[in-house]
């Protein structure tokens, strides 16, 4: 069990620690966007690399934290019924729909795989601009995305087969177990 | 196993099942992917899964997309910049003498709030900390008051920016900007029939909102210094709007533009430090990553549903329909009433947009004007119990004598407010489209 434990752990706080960081990127989206605009007015020469620039850092930023906001149980949910469950209800209905989860994400992980596999084979680079970054730095962030978010999904899955035989789990390295909790969501 | 079902028993298990997990509680997102995966395997088998990462990294390089972000950011800043609280201080010093004035003056700062954001939670939070207490400190009543935040919080969606029009103009493939130019009349008509409507109310029944005894008013000199808090405000509203509608930006540019007012804004009021900019980073994060992962899954969804040839047995189902276009609206208006009781406005928005978007198309309706009338009806989903994100946030700001049924209750007359609205524009469509058609011609 500390085993168990220890691997959920590193997980939670792997994934912790990659959106404090990813969250930053917002600051650098808004000085390459505004710095756009600003040139393009003040000085009449926009700077031809930044729109793209800013494109491959929302492509990172925007799949990323996956993994994250499941370790804090932020995904979008509907919780009419789920809300009034016990923990053991809840544990074994997230057990029974998981395969969901599983589904999704295997899926993806294998194709984000060959797709990664194929643009670094052939070092991919972007033709938009006369500035020609590479993009198979990026284009591999899919499947690292789907794995952090997928590590995190066994996590979930370890923690709710433990609530439902009885055994304690730490939250700290599990992710909290409750989530009818509405105060912290965020919504559009 | 395809060819054995019919298209229709094929359509009804692909949205039957999307409502019994949504309702057993797994997160949106992992829904829509895997149920996606399900039926692309059985229409098309895993040749299609390809498409699940491709179209990922087609929605990584969607430059539109960026704007959620920095709305999202710009909104957070706003929040504690503390320009709601001297905008407050105005509107109570302008108003406090008129019957249920406090509770007008809320619903004006939530609009002029909704210009500068692009989302609805900013408002509704700021509001319940600032102007609800004042408002139950001088004898309002409760629902009157709870009401007016809970409706007024959800005009960020409709008052340009609007995060939620990025997203539909995405899937519409309708210009941004005119979107937004589309949605400034009919938020200043909400905000218009609201404010008639509390003011009414309160002055046949002064209890529900006395205004302000004598000696509480504030003098001229007060009145005019205090409107110096409107200056910020005007000026991020001019930078943002002004780039979009004068076309020297982007959307996504001006969302940068908007940032930058946002950080002078709370520098003057001495709130820019750095604990607040790494705090509202971190909720940026999250809320973006929300919206990216649900925008995701969607749109595997939607290949699921466009590849199982649904679109044709809904588009002859919905003809069954009585009453013609207006049938199909009144019908397309129902169900997103519905749906938003019990679902977020993004979700709902990608669920039901690619069924809706054909019979919008063969009705002849305008998809610009089609998207105003789509984003009221989430605003009156916000507030409709028992899911709606503003009652989430009301209750967790409000003081502990407020209870979720005060809450609930007192959203009943501002939703048959609003839907007069809705009507309103549906009756005359040129509320939301003289100025899009007046603006890029």
């Amino acid at each position: 069990m500390a085993a168990l434990t220890a691997f959920a752990r590193a997980v939670t706080n792997t994934n912790a620690l990659i959106g404090r960081l990813a969250s930053y990127a917002v600051l650098i989206l808004f000085v390459l966007l505004l710095s756009d605009v600003i040139m393009r007015y003040v000085t009449q020469s926009p700077i031809s690399w930044s729109a793209l620039a800013s494109k491959i850092v929302f492509g990172i930023y925007a799949i990323i934290g996956g993994g994250y906001l499941l370790a804090r149980r932020d995904h979008v949910n509907v919780d009419l019924f789920y809300g009034n469950f016990t923990p053991k209800q809840k544990a074994l209905t997230d057990i029974a729909t998981s395969f969901l989860f599983f589904l999704f994400l295997g899926v993806l992980l294998t194709e984000a795989s060959s797709m990664a596999y194929d643009s670094i084979s052939r070092l991919e680079v972007s033709y938009e601009t006369t500035w020609r970054p590479a993009i198979w730095p990026s284009k591999s962030m899919i499947f690292v995305a789907a794995f952090l978010l997928l590590l995190q999904g066994i996590v979930k899955l370890i923690a709710d087969i433990m609530i439902l035989c009885g055994i304690e789990v730490d939250e700290t390295a599990f992710g909290p177990l409750r989530d009818d909790e509405h105060d912290e969501k965020e919504t559009v | 196993m395809y060819d054995l079902l019919s298209i229709e028993v094929l359509t009804l298990l692909f949205f039957g099942l999307l409502f019994v997990f949504i309702m057993l509680g797994v997160p949106l997102a992992f829904v829509l992917g895997g149920l996606s995966i399900i039926f692309l395997y059985f229409e098309q088998g895993p040749i299609a899964f390809y498409l699940i990462a491709s179209k990922m990294w087609d929605l990584m390089e969607t430059s539109s997309l960026i704007a959620i972000p920095l709305y999202v950011f710009m909104a957070m800043l706003l929040e504690r910049s503390g320009v709601a609280h001297d905008l407050y201080r105005m509107m109570h010093l302008w108003w406090g003498g008129v019957r249920g004035g406090l509770a007008i003056g809320t619903v004006g700062i939530c609009t002029i709030f909704a210009a500068m954001s692009g989302i609805s939670g900013a408002a509704v939070v700021t509001m319940g900390t600032i102007a609800l207490p004042q408002m139950l400190d001088r004898g309002y009543d409760k629902r009157l008051a709870l009401g007016a935040i809970n409706a007024g919080g959800g005009w960020g969606i409709l008052i340009p920016p609007s995060i939620l029009m990025v997203l539909y103009a995405l899937i519409t493939e309708v210009s941004v900007g005119k979107l937004f130019a589309a949605g400034v009349f009919p938020g200043l008509l909400l905000f218009a029939l609201v404010s008639i409507y509390i003011g009414v109310r309160c002055w046949f029944q002064p209890h529900l909102g006395p205004s302000l005894p004598k000696e509480e008013r504030a003098d001229w000199g007060e009145k005019l210094s205090a409107l110096r808090a409107v200056f910020l405000p005007i000026f991020i509203i001019f930078i943002v709007l002004g780039a979009i509608f004068g076309g020297f930006a982007t959307v996504t540019e001006a969302a940068a533009v908007g940032v930058f007012g946002a950080l002078v804004a709370s520098a003057i009021n001495r709130k820019l430090t750095w604990k607040i900019i790494s705090e509202s980073s971190l909720r940026t994060f999250r809320l973006t990553t929300i919206i990216t992962w649900i925008v995701f899954a969607a749109h595997a969804y939607s290949m699921a549903y466009t590849a199982m040839g649904a679109e044709e047995f809904i588009t002859h189902m919905t003809a069954q329909i009585p009453g013609g276009k207006w049938g199909a609206l009144a019908f397309m208006m129902f169900v997103l009433f519905l749906l938003g009781m019990v679902l977020d406005p993004v979700g709902i928005m990608l669920i039901t947009l690619p069924v809706f978007l054909p019979l919008v198309a063969s009705h002849g309706f305008d998809p610009v004007w089609f998207g105003i009338l789509f984003v009221v009806m989430m605003e009156i989903s916000y507030m409709t119990p028992p899911f709606g994100f503003n009652l989430f946030y009301l209750r967790s700001v409000a003081p502990p004598d407020v209870t979720m049924k005060d809450i609930y209750w007192s959203v009943g007359p501002y939703t048959l407010v609003e839907l007069t609205g809705l009507f309103l524009i549906v009756l005359f469509p040129a509320i939301a489209l003289w100025l899009p058609n007046n603006l890029f011609q």
